[in-house]
This record gives structure tokens, C-alpha cells and sequence, in this order.
């Protein structure tokens, strides 16, 4: 596939041109974004291609000027270390208890009937963190986003420390006040309907933050 | 349906408008040659959008050409001749309205009784005719409002499951569009979003009047998040479904009208949202 055509620039844009554009498909198709949603395969086979296709031209291009510019490596093989991973570890990672391991293999295979009646199957007294967790997912799966969103925040509450429970709940509440998807550039016009609590404004200014530092400049120092 | 899906007019490029028109005639003047002249005032945006997004989908060889027709019969306007995507959506509209009428005539008021009797011998022609074109999908409404009704009268309390039985008949609606196994994957998650979408926004739009006369409305019954009011409930569900709808939609490939799909799912759906929120706010 032509590589210009995945990133969505002509052949004749500039070095800049393809690094905006390459940014922007690589935020929209982060596997964090992805995550617990029955697209991931397909989602991360399209940030294959977006990663191919940007180290394509800036290979071409490298040969081609070879004295001109650095080499910019993708996205994904820069934080393959951090997030990109997530999506792939996502199932064997440590923070997976033994007694849930079948159940989240199934939600992984997508066969998610029988993960809900496994899980359903558990005793009101064995429910712990994980278990509303694996439930929200689950509901997020079928599209029974009101209910998943309840099990996420029952989740966080019971482990409040956990990061993928928090991932999980902080972006259907980011979704619920913005009616945008996570990863989108925002541009600051963010419209609000009702007041914002902490966690709105956490939300806010890490996205806030995202733009500023997509457009070259940053708002958090940390991150 | 009820007209809900529908582009962001000023965001559109004047091609796309004159693009989507044509589709919104030529669904016009499908109705009206398939199942009779009254057929054609069923016409809404919703399944306007339903034929650009299976056109595109599809990539059916789509034909624009230059005819009159009766209500606009001065001048002469582009119009999107028959094709599929055209069949397969007039065929639905024909086959959620019967739907619509009979649930009118057994819950409606008196007048509304009176009207959808009038209009149901010439509906019940025309919903034959649709569902032997789509027997599997008029099937499939048939058990869907089925279950609607029953989850109505026990006044169901989850928002999710009063949604289902729409979101259940766009998921397989859209999932016909295609027959690769991953576009069928995406076009299913995006229908069940649509109906579920579709339906939220009714149930919002009717939300005070279904307080008023004491109908069944989910947003009245359901579990309110922590210092919400229902209608903030509302819209927050439908925010989020609608950030959903435009995940899944990112991953779908589109061979035509990518601008129209675009404008829609990212502009028209929150704008529809913000529409009926502005309008039920004024009018209190």
C-alpha cells in the first residue's frame, strides 16, 4: 500500500507534514484508546500499517537526502516500552489474578457470553476489584456502555491504585462530558455542559496537555 | 426513526450537499415508485443516512441524473437514480413505520389511534412487500419490538437494555452491508451504537411529556450516577455513545462519501444531541 496514502499526505508534503499527520493517526489509533473494545485487533493492525508506513518514507526519504534531517523513529517502537504494549500484554499482565485468567483469555478471544456466564458464576462473596473490572468490560463489549461505566468506577473504588482499572473509567468519563473519543486533537474547544469535577479537570489538562505538546509546547512539565 | 442522523449543514463542502441531497430525492422517489405515493412522506434524514452509508460502503455504482419531480416541479434537480443501497433502505423505512403505526394504535391517544387505523391498511401492503424483500431484518424487528413492548410495561430500569431491541435491529441492518468478515465486525459495533443512539435521543427528546402523562421513558427509571439530573444522565449516555460511534467508525473502510459519513458521525450526531438539549432547556 502506498504509504503517503495511509498517513493521508501527498507525496509532496513536508518532513513536517508527515510527522503532524503520522501524530495525529497515531493518537487516534493508540491501542490505549482501544483497549477492552471488541475492535482492538483491527485497531492495532491499523497502527501497524501507520508505523510501517511513516518509517517507509522516512527511510525513502533519509536515503534519498541522506546528509538532510535525522532519522525519526515511530511512535510505536519509541514507547514500546510504556504504552504500546499495553494493548498486547493486556491479559497476562501481573495485575491478573489466577482466578480470572480463563475468564479474561475468553473476553480476549471475544467470546464473551461465556465470559459473562463464567464470571456471573462467581460468588457474590469472591467479587473483588478485578471481578466489576472484568464485568465493566464485558458490558463495554456488548455496547452496554451506562452499566460498564458503573462496574469501572466500582472497580476503581475497591482498588483505587490500580492503572488499569483507572484507564478504563477515566476514559468513559472523559467520553460522557465531551462526547469525543480519547485521543482526538481537542484544538481547546472543549464545550461543556455541566459543572466539572476533579476528575474532569484531570482529564482536561492532561488533554490540554496532549495538544500543547503536540503543537510543540507543553502545559505539564512531568509528562 | 425519527430524523436525528443527519449531517452538520454548514460543515458540509457545497459538493457533499448537493451529494446528499440527491440521495435524500432519489430515497424520495424510491418510496414513492415501491409502495405508493403516501409512502413518501415516511422520508427522513435517518434513513437518508442509512443509503449514503451503505452506498459507501458497498461502493455501489451510483448514478446522478437531471429529472423533475412533484414537489419541487419547477426546476430540474440532481437526483441519485435507484440502486441497492436505495431498495434496502425505502424497504426499512416501510418496515420500522408499520412498526411505528401499530405501536401508536396501542398506545397512542385518541387521535393518533384514529389517524394510524386510517393509514394502517395501506402500511400493512406496503410492509409485505418490504419484508419479502428482507425477510431475515423484518423478522427481526418483528421479535426486537417485542421485546421492547414487554420491557416497557415492566418499566425496565436499565437504560442499556431499554436501548437493545433498536440497537439489536441496526446492528444487523448494518452488519448486511458487508460480506468481508472484519468490515462486518465494525459495521455491526457501529450499528448497535446508531440504535442504541437513535433511541437515547427519543427517549430524551420525550422525556419531560413522558414525565407529564406518566409514559414509559428509561431515563425516568434508571439508577441516576451520583448528582445528576435524568436529563444530564441523558446526555451523558449519549456523549458517550457517540464517542463509541466514532471509534468504530474510524476503523471502517469507506469507498465513497467519506465526507458526508465524516461530517455525521463527528459533527451532525453531537449536534443532534445539543439540539434537543438547547430545546428542552428553553421550554422550560
Amino acid at each position: 500500500m502506498d504509504p503517503y496514502k495511509v498517513l493521508g499526505v501527498a507525496p509532496d508534503a513536508t518532513d513536517e507534514q508527515v510527522k503532524a499527520a503520522y501524530r495525529d493517526l497515531a493518537r487516534k489509533y493508540h491501542p490505549d484508546n482501544y483497549a477492552n473494545n471488541p475492535l482492538a485487533d483491527l485497531a492495532q493492525e491499523k497502527m501497524k500499517q501507520i508505523n510501517e508506513a511513516y518509517d517507509t518514507i522516512t527511510k525513502q526519504r533519509k536515503a534519498s537526502q541522506s546528509s538532510a534531517g535525522s532519522y525519526q523513529q515511530s511512535y510505536g517502537s519509541q514507547r514500546s516500552s510504556s504504552t504500546y504494549q499495553y494493548g498486547q500484554s493486556y491479559g497476562q499482565s501481573g495485575q491478573s489474578s489466577a482466578q480470572f485468567a480463563d475468564i479474561r483469555r475468553l473476553i480476549m478471544q471475544r467470546r464473551i457470553v461465556e465470559a459473562e456466564e463464567l464470571l456471573d458464576g462467581v460468588p457474590v462473596a469472591g467479587r473483588s476489584a478485578e471481578w466489576y473490572f472484568l464485568k465493566g468490560n464485558i458490558l463495554y463489549n456488548k455496547g452496554w456502555l451506562d452499566e460498564a461505566y458503573r462496574y469501572f468506577t466500582k472497580a476503581c473504588q475497591l482498588e483505587p491504585t490500580n492503572r488499569e482499572y483507572q484507564n478504563a473509567m477515566q476514559q468513559i468519563a472523559w467520553q460522557r462530558g465531551s462526547g469525543r473519543p480519547t485521543g482526538y486533537g481537542y484544538g481547546g474547544h472543549v464545550t461543556r455542559s455541566a459543572g466539572m469535577d476533579a476528575c474532569d479537570v484531570f482529564n482536561t489538562l492532561i488533554c490540554a496537555d496532549c495538544c500543547c505538546e503536540c503543537m510543540g509546547g507543553d502545559l505539564i512539565g512531568c509528562c | 426513526m425519527f430524523g436525528y442522523i443527519k449531517p452538520c449543514a454548514p460543515e458540509l463542502k457545497v459538493k457533499e450537499q448537493e451529494a446528499y441531497r440527491a440521495v435524500y430525492c432519489g430515497l424520495c422517489k424510491e418510496l414513492g415508485r415501491s409502495y405508493g405515493q403516501l409512502s413518501r412522506m415516511t422520508l427522513s434524514y435517518d434513513f437518508a443516512f442509512l443509503s449514503v452509508l451503505a452506498m459507501g460502503v458497498r461502493g455501489d455504482a451510483v448514478e446522478f441524473r437531471q429529472e423533475r419531480c412533484m414537489v419541487h416541479p419547477l426546476k430540474k434537480r440532481n437526483i441519485c437514480q435507484s440502486c441497492g443501497s436505495l431498495e434496502l433502505s425505502a424497504a426499512m423505512a416501510i418496515i420500522l413505520l408499520y412498526h411505528k403505526l401499530q405501536d401508536n394504535i396501542a398506545d397512542g391517544d385518541a387521535a393518533e389511534k384514529a389517524a394510524c387505523l386510517l393509514a394502517l391498511p395501506a402500511a400493512k401492503a406496503a410492509y409485505d412487500k418490504a419484508a419479502a424483500k428482507l425477510p431475515a431484518l423484518a423478522k427481526l424487528t418483528e421479535e426486537q419490538m417485542a421485546s421492547q413492548a414487554a420491557l416497557e410495561k415492566e418499566r425496565c430500569s436499565s437504560v442499556d437494555r431499554a436501548a437493545e431491541p433498536t440497537a439489536k435491529i441496526l446492528e444487523a441492518l448494518l452488519g448486511s452491508l458487508s460480506e468481508d468478515e472484519t468490515q462486518q465486525l465494525v459495521l455491526k459495533r457501529i450499528g448497535y451504537l446508531l440504535g442504541r443512539c437513535i433511541y437515547l435521543m427519543d427517549a430524551l427528546d420525550d422525556l419531560e411529556e413522558d414525565i407529564k402523562k406518566d409514559n414509559y421513558n428509561p431515563f425516568r427509571y434508571c439508577e441516576a450516577q451520583e448528582g445528576e439530573s435524568p436529563q444530564e444522565q441523558a446526555v451523558s449516555s449519549l456523549y458517550l455513545t457517540i464517542a463509541e460511534l466514532i471509534r468504530a467508525y474510524d476503523l471502517l473502510e469507506v469507498q465513497y462519501f467519506e465526507g458526508i459519513l465524516s461530517n455525521v458521525f463527528e459533527l451532525g450526531l453531537k449536534q443532534s444531541v445539543d439540539h434537543i438539549k438547547e430545546k428542552r432547556m428553553n421550554t422550560k
